[in-house]
């Protein structure tokens, strides 16, 4: 169907960016590649596999994140920690994204007050 | 050691990655691969089912590559697509029409049939084609990669409202006219020294001549390379300039009588093709002449339009 298409492609082009925030969000506990993966899917946020990794080796290239191989396991893994640049930079990007909610809400002259409510904790509870 | 799913796949992926993080990646997408074959076992699928999903998942590696280069993966950015664009359709529109025609005149001199002359320049300009898709589309990769400081595909950060053309679009230098002017410039300046030795053209007893008198050689030629050479100066500096001023308008006029005149007087004596290619090119006033007159009239007056017209116009958008 098309209709579906065209919904995932912009879903997809909404989520892009929000996935660099919710990373660095989870990230104030140390993990690795897999293991983000399977938190940002039980959290909700859709990140395929074969962006995140490579996000968070760019994220790591910008100082957002730091890493350290632990080889103490059953294999090596590398964990990423969010730096205190990458935490400041997250903070930012929360307000940002409560801005964008609000000028939403506010462009949305058409939804009543009960819908828009409903709106919010579905938001709310996704995080 | 035999080469499993997962070492075929992360060399894959890693081939094109730059040799310092290469290490680094493959161990990074071993512990993945590996993490997410683990979690699907535990799942209570077969180990061989489990990597092959998994890597499926990945996808393509040769994708996952270049996301880990981050690397520009256009060839030329929407920064400079416009003008290439531009740039392929004009030199397209000159060029091969032009190579067409030439081609065309040398085999219907030479005495060939009509077929032969309609048809066998067809695989010249065919080659041109090529030729000139190929080396637009290099320069332009080029330009796009180190003509400015901004990186690949991005605009123009600096733009300024000065920079919107006139009303008369067509009227406005822009960078893909001068650019194809400066390679059709070294085209003709290459055709002209070309023909002297290797020509198309023959005489009606089979010897092989120059297609231009080689009486122009004295004075004629190199004044036209200098009028030339000039036209393109001053089509950098309006470029430069963004518009015409008194001074390029008058500049501009001087040059374009100073080609066509010269030109239109030397066609209508019969001077300008070899006379060794036979009376209907040497006569004074023969259909040639007058063919090249009319053509380089038209030319002249069109020239002058759009300079003049374009500068009036312009006066009164400023005031």
């Amino acid at each position: 169907m098309k209709d579906t298409d065209l919904l995932d492609a912009h879903r997809q082009e909404l989520w892009r960016g929000m996935v660099v925030l919710a990373s660095l969000l989870a990230l104030q506990q140390p993990g690795y590649g897999y293991g983000l993966l399977d938190a940002l899917e039980r959290a909700g946020v859709p990140a395929p596999a074969n962006t995140l990794y490579p996000l968070l080796r760019r994220l790591e290239g910008q100082g957002l994140l730091t890493s350290e191989w632990d080889t103490s396991g059953t294999r090596p893994r590398k964990f990423y920690r969010t730096s205190r640049d990458g935490l400041r930079l997250a903070r930012e990007l929360q307000k940002e994204w409560r801005a964008i909610d609000t000028a939403l809400s506010r462009l949305d002259t058409e939804a009543d007050p009960e819908t828009n409510t409903e709106a919010d904790t579905e938001l709310g509870e996704q995080p | 050691m035999s080469t499993t799913l997962t070492d075929r796949y992360v060399a894959a992926a890693v081939r094109h990655v730059s040799g310092k993080h290469r290490g680094e990646i493959d161990r990074e997408l071993r512990a993945a691969i590996a993490d997410d074959v683990e979690a699907r076992v535990s799942l209570g699928e077969r180990p061989g089912q489990a990597e092959y999903a998994a890597l499926a998942e990945l996808g393509d590696p040769a994708q996952l590559a270049t996301r880990y280069a981050d690397k520009a993966t256009v060839l030329i950015g929407p920064a400079n697509y416009p003008y290439y664009a531009k740039a392929m359709r004009l030199l397209s529109a000159t060029v091969l029409p032009i190579t067409y025609l030439v081609n065309a005149i040398g085999h219907w001199v030479r005495g060939e049939n009509v077929a032969t002359a309609i048809f066998s320049p067809l695989g010249v300009t065919l080659t041109a084609a090529v030729y000139l898709f190929a080396g637009v589309t290099v320069l332009y990769v080029l330009v796009d990669r180190f003509g400015s400081e901004r990186g690949p595909g991005e605009p123009d950060q600096d733009w300024k409202p000065d920079q919107l053309p006139f009303s008369d679009a067509t009227a406005t230098t822009t960078w893909s006219e001068v650019g194809s002017g400066i390679v059709l410039a070294v085209l003709l300046v290459v055709a002209l020294f070309v023909q002297r030795s290797a020509t198309l053209v023959a005489t009606a007893s089979g010897a092989r001549v120059p297609v231009l008198d080689p009486a122009l050689w004295g004075f004629w030629v190199p004044f036209f390379v200098v009028v030339l050479v000039l036209s393109l100066a001053l089509a950098v500096a309006n470029l430069r300039l963004g518009r015409w001023t008194l001074a390029t308008a008058v500049a501009g006029t001087v040059l374009i009588l100073a080609a066509t005149g010269p030109l239109a007087y030397l066609f209508f004596e019969a001077r300008v093709l070899n006379p060794a290619l036979g009376s209907v090119f040497t006569s004074t006033g023969s259909w040639i002449g007058w063919l090249a007159l009319v053509v380089l009239a038209a030319i002249t007056v069109a020239v002058l339009a759009k300079t003049w017209r374009h500068r009036d116009r312009q006066r009164i958008e400023v005031q």
